[in-house]
């Protein structure tokens, strides 16, 4: 018990350097000691054997990086050219949409989904209400090689008959022909762009420039008489071809005229006639006549 | 001073130094195994091989100086030791066989394995905090947080448990032949 009351005497007065707790006791640090022995061979024997371990571990640790950096190289570099291309295709659309270069159908698109951005209507829209008269749709441009089949379709020239089923297509069937080409003359003869300017108040103004050739009363004034409904079919036709061109086909230019009047002449003052017309069909004629006659 | 070489193995280890680690290994398996002895008895070199394959695989995401790495190395230890004796129960041997053993150890002059035996008759929070305060040589708050305690449950495990040593009969025989040498 002595040797026990020494030992709590120096563990406690050792509380805090306690790393030899056991010294009050010889037994005690005899255990102690013999504990705390330097290490057996025995004990030692299973060196090499965890050092082996030590080694395939690091090896293979080594691997496993290499491995795991190679894949990440590949997606530093793939992923700011994928994220750099969808932004250039997006910023391309987006400057297509809003300037109004897209496809048809996708400029439509685009004009319902984000009209308050700015994005227009497609330019083209709406090309019926110009030719309601003929099914051809897509032939307003002036196109030398439809002119010279139309030339030999008159008789100018020999017409193939590759040349004839194009033009038979393209004035959307072969009753058509004259009055397709007759657009295409009117078209060649004028000016490269008298086609172009009556598309863009129809597009801009849709509702006004529908009605007009539809309604044969605000179109059929302008060639100048007050009566709306009687001239149309025997005076009109000379008139305009006279300052177009001299001879056009008899029959079928009474019917093809007032399409083409509709184009070509209420183009020039769209501006001015497509509000007039409306509301009263006798001021119509007095100011499309001053400025329609001089031309 | 005897640390020196060892926080430079520790360095050379996890640079991926083979000798590093032997040294390393060399200057704590003992204490590891000891200690193993006394919380998983028989399965203590497997505990210990558990722990050190441990510590291999992951030594690189260790950081931290010598201390740091004895206090990350016996709590690895003693999680493994813990592990293997609930996987593989051993019947707790008899105290009379246990003292046989040690009483055997002693003739054998195996001082070391006598001792870590008779530590491990302690209870098993006593034998705990004595080879880890005592023999290992770990700090208290070191120790605490390896066994979960407060640092002052620690101190009072340590000392209950060398008050018990101490009164241990072949520690005061093994105390006399000395003093007579002497």
């Amino acid at each position: 018990m002595r040797h026990l009351r020494a030992l709590l005497h120096a563990m406690r007065k050792r509380r805090s350097t306690d790393t030899d707790l056991a010294v009050g006791d010889p037994g005690l640090r005899r255990l102690i000691e013999a504990a705390r022995a330097p290490a057996t061979a025995s004990e030692l024997s299973g060196e090499k054997q965890m050092v082996d371990a030590f080694t395939a571990e690091r090896k293979r640790a080594a691997r496993a990086a290499r491995r795991r950096r190679r894949p990440a190289r590949i997606r530093a570099v793939l992923v700011p050219v994928t994220a750099g291309l969808a932004l250039l295709l997006l910023t391309g659309t987006a400057v297509a949409a809003r300037t109004g270069n897209l496809p048809q159908e996708a400029q439509q698109h685009a004009h319902r989904l984000f009209s308050a951005l700015g994005v227009p209507a497609p330019r083209t829209g709406t090309p019926s209400p110009r030719e309601s008269g003929s099914p051809s749709g897509p032939a307003p441009t002036p196109d030398l090689a439809a002119f010279t089949r139309c030339e030999a379709w008159r008789g100018a020239a020999p017409l193939s008959s590759h040349d004839r089923r194009t033009l038979i297509a393209a004035a959307g069937g072969e009753h058509a022909i004259g009055r397709y080409c007759e657009k295409v003359r009117q078209s060649a003869s004028s000016p490269a762009k008298t086609a172009p300017p009556p598309a863009a108040p129809s597009a801009g103004t849709p509702s006004p420039a529908v009605p007009s050739p539809g309604v044969p009363s605000p179109g059929t004034p302008s060639p100048g008489t007050p009566s709306p409904a009687g001239p149309p079919s025997s005076e009109p036709p000379p008139k305009p071809s006279g300052p177009a061109h001299s001879g056009t086909q008899p029959p079928k230019s009474g019917r093809a005229t007032p399409p083409s009047i509709a184009t070509t002449k209420p183009a020039k003052q769209q501006p001015k006639a497509t509000i007039p017309p409306r509301p009263s069909v006798a001021a119509a004629p007095t100011r499309v006549t001053p400025s329609g006659r001089p031309s | 001073m005897p640390d020196d070489p060892l926080a430079e193995a520790l360095r050379a280890a996890r640079d991926g130094d083979r000798r590093g680690f032997a040294t390393l290994w060399r200057g704590l398996h003992p204490g590891v195994l000891r200690y193993l002895r006394v919380i998983a008895g028989d399965h203590a070199e497997d505990a210990a091989s558990e722990t050190w394959l441990q510590v291999i695989r992951d030594l690189d995401r260790f950081d931290g100086d010598l201390a740091a790495f004895r206090g990350w190395l016996f709590r690895i230890a003693r999680n493994r030791g813990l592990d293997t004796v609930r996987r593989r129960p051993t019947p707790p041997l008899p105290a009379a066989a246990s003292a046989s053993d040690a009483a055997t150890l002693t003739l054998e002059n195996d001082g070391t394995a006598w001792a870590v035996a008779l530590i491990a008759e302690l209870p098993i929070d006593q034998a705990e905090a004595v080879m880890l305060r005592v023999v290992i040589g770990l700090d208290v708050a070191t120790t605490a947080d390896i066994l979960g305690k407060r640092p002052g449950a620690v101190r009072i495990a340590a000392m209950r448990g060398l008050r018990r040593l101490a009164t241990h009969p072949d520690v005061r025989d093994r105390t006399q032949p000395s003093r007579q040498g002497v």
